[in-house]
């Protein structure tokens, strides 16, 4: 089965900093992935570089695609929602549903109008109108009504409340998402996605320091609650990050002996959020 | 393709309502208030004036006047076709330059506009090339926005057409043209005035195109490009080579154009004439050549330097 993207060796530098690095990365058809990062990690560079917004040296293909090269040919089966794509406030929602049906010919008008429906969102209103939540339901609503491979959504749910975050991603599965899609979405809101991904990334000064699937990742992270006098017992096991705890510390071990850490004291799996503190801030141990 | 071309153009009349719909709309309007005021005829007398001391202003500066007041005692409202003639070339020339300052306008701002509001990149996530994007909006601006405003400043005229055999008739008492003498002289102007528009469109491609580059180009104020280059060359040169010949040139473009619009809302017959001369110009040539590579940069400029 082809990869929905195959990225070798991707690769770019502004001036002298190198923004990403050597990075590896294949995507298959039907899953979901998680690109996880901080800020200036190379989270949004990486998405240019697949969605053919900016070049990147090394060898990256998109639906077989060159996202450079090929970009309007891969964007009829590509759609994504930026943060910072935002839709022009002059436009009126019933504007944009016929220009998404003038020049996407996978769009599906009567599908995002069903959806739109179920909204406050009105085909009359201007999108100067419309609150940050209803825009983001508009901009969904658009994106679901395209039967495309691939889906890239950066930073979607920035400055919304709980409610819509959680409706945004109720939709996104029970609507949109089915075996032959592909989602690509990076967050800083990581525990909201956690139950939502099927692989995962982390991005660190623009280089992969995780590349793995959410049943690896149970299997590979492990989380030792001790108390403090029995911190003693781990001396001779690195913890790849501790953080203190009621009472005691949470060690979290990457690849360790899951018997003997659970003779040791209470495991359990941790949670992303804390794995991907662990794998940011480890290394100042 | 011809389907996302339309689609396109529709969404620059989308963004740009006020100056390529409203506006000719709101002219229209004035310039009917106007007819209704009883501006016709005032502008009729002005007609008479000027076409009569056009030929006869030769010194007596008296004479002028005379031919006004002579126009304003109904003496020289004849069946004179010249008369309607310089009428609807006022009209029409009233659309045409509003039309050419919504242009500047519009050139200046539309590949800067989407990276200033940062709708760029929802643009960008459709399946529409840079070519097809920078095409149309080309398009809208040469082709789209100049068709209604030539069906307004038609209808515009026509309005006024109707109003001067209407107020010359039952107010004046004079003459009138016969209907069928109107209709030929009315339809040759709304032919001139399309034409006219063909051949200074032709020769302000160029200045269109920079005004596009400008605006691909530019992090902010495209204007400060668009006019402050060609100004800054025009005075270097001067300082260093002590010579105005790029100005010339600008000038000799510009004024082509609009002597060309001139010539043919008043004979749109020539249209054969002016566009021979057009083409053995090697300015004209050299023009078209210009805003090729113009275009051309601009849609490299979308390609690879949006983000700035």
């Amino acid at each position: 089965m082809q990869p929905v993207i195959k990225a070798r060796g991707l690769s770019k530098s502004y001036g002298s900093k190198r923004v990403l690095d050597s990075i590896d990365l294949d995507l298959m058809p039907g899953r979901i992935l998680g690109l996880i990062g901080p800020n200036g990690a190379g989270k949004t560079t990486l998405l240019k570089a697949i969605l053919g917004l900016a070049p990147a040296q090394g060898e990256l293909a998109v639906l077989g695609l060159n996202p450079h090269t090929q970009r309007t040919r891969m964007l009829q089966e590509i759609s994504f929602i930026a943060d910072t794509a935002i839709l022009p406030r002059w436009l009126k929602v019933k504007q944009a549903l016929e220009y998404l049906e003038g020049v996407h010919p996978r769009f599906d008008r009567a599908k995002a109008e069903v959806f739109l429906q179920r909204t406050e969102v009105k085909a009359h209103m201007l999108v100067r109108q419309l609150s940050k939540g209803m825009l983001t339901q508009l901009h969904l609503a658009l994106v679901m009504a395209i039967d495309s491979k691939l889906l890239v959504l950066d930073e979607p749910t920035l400055g919304l409340d709980i409610l819509y975050r959680k409706q945004f991603y109720n939709t996104l599965l029970d609507d949109y998402f089915d075996k032959d899609k592909t989602i690509l979405i990076t967050t800083h809101q990581v525990e909201e996605i956690e139950n939502l991904l099927t692989d995962v990334v982390f991005i660190r000064q623009g280089k992969l320091c995780l590349n793995t699937s959410m049943e690896e990742l149970q299997d590979r992270f492990i989380e030792l609650q001790l108390t403090d006098d029995q911190l003693a017992k781990v001396a001779g096991h690195t913890p790849i990050h501790s953080r203190p705890i009621l009472g005691g510390k949470a060690l979290i071990f990457e690849g360790g002996d899951r018997e003997l850490l659970r003779s040791l004291g209470p495991i359990k799996t941790p949670s992303l959020a804390d794995i991907f503190v662990a794998k940011m801030h480890g290394e100042k141990l | 393709m011809k389907a996302k071309m339309l689609t396109q153009i529709k969404r620059e009349f989308w963004e740009c309502r006020s100056s390529f719909i409203k506006t000719p709309l709101v002219t229209t309007g004035i310039l009917v208030v106007l007819l209704v005021l009883g501006v016709a005829p005032w502008h009729y007398k002005i007609a008479g004036f000027i076409s009569q001391s056009s030929v006869s202003y030769t010194g007596n500066s008296n004479l002028g006047f005379e031919v006004l007041e002579e126009a304003a005692g109904h003496q020289s409202i004849t069946t004179d076709p010249g008369y309607l003639v310089h009428g609807l070339t006022a009209v029409f020339s009233i659309f045409a330059v509003i039309l050419l300052v919504v242009l500047l306008f519009y050139f200046a701002d539309t590949l800067y506009s989407d990276r200033r509001d940062q709708s760029v990149l929802f643009w960008k996530s459709m399946p529409v090339s840079e070519s097809e994007t920078v095409l149309s909006k080309l398009i809208a601006g040469v082709i789209g926005a100049p068709a209604v405003y030539v069906g307004t400043a038609l209808l515009t005229g026509a309005l006024f057409t109707l109003s001067f055999l209407i107020y010359a008739g039952s107010v004046w008492k004079i003459p009138v043209p016969e209907l069928g003498s109107v209709v030929p002289i009315f339809l040759k102007c709304a032919l001139g005035l399309v034409f006219g528009w063909i051949v200074l469109a032709l020769w302000y491609l160029p200045l269109f195109s920079w005004l596009l580059f400008s605006s691909a180009f530019v992090r902010k104020t495209p204007f400060m490009l668009a006019l402050g280059l060609p100004l800054a060359l025009i005075v270097a040169e001067k300082w260093v080579l002590h010579s105005h010949h790029l100005f010339r040139v600008l000038r000799d473009q510009i004024g082509s154009g609009l002597y060309n619009l001139g010539v043919l809302v008043q004979d749109p017959l020539t249209l054969p004439e002016r566009i021979a001369a057009a083409l053995s110009s090697p300015q004209f040539l050299l023009g078209l050549l210009v805003s090729a590579v113009l275009l051309c940069a601009c849609v490299w400029l979308r390609k690879n330097r949006w983000e700035i």
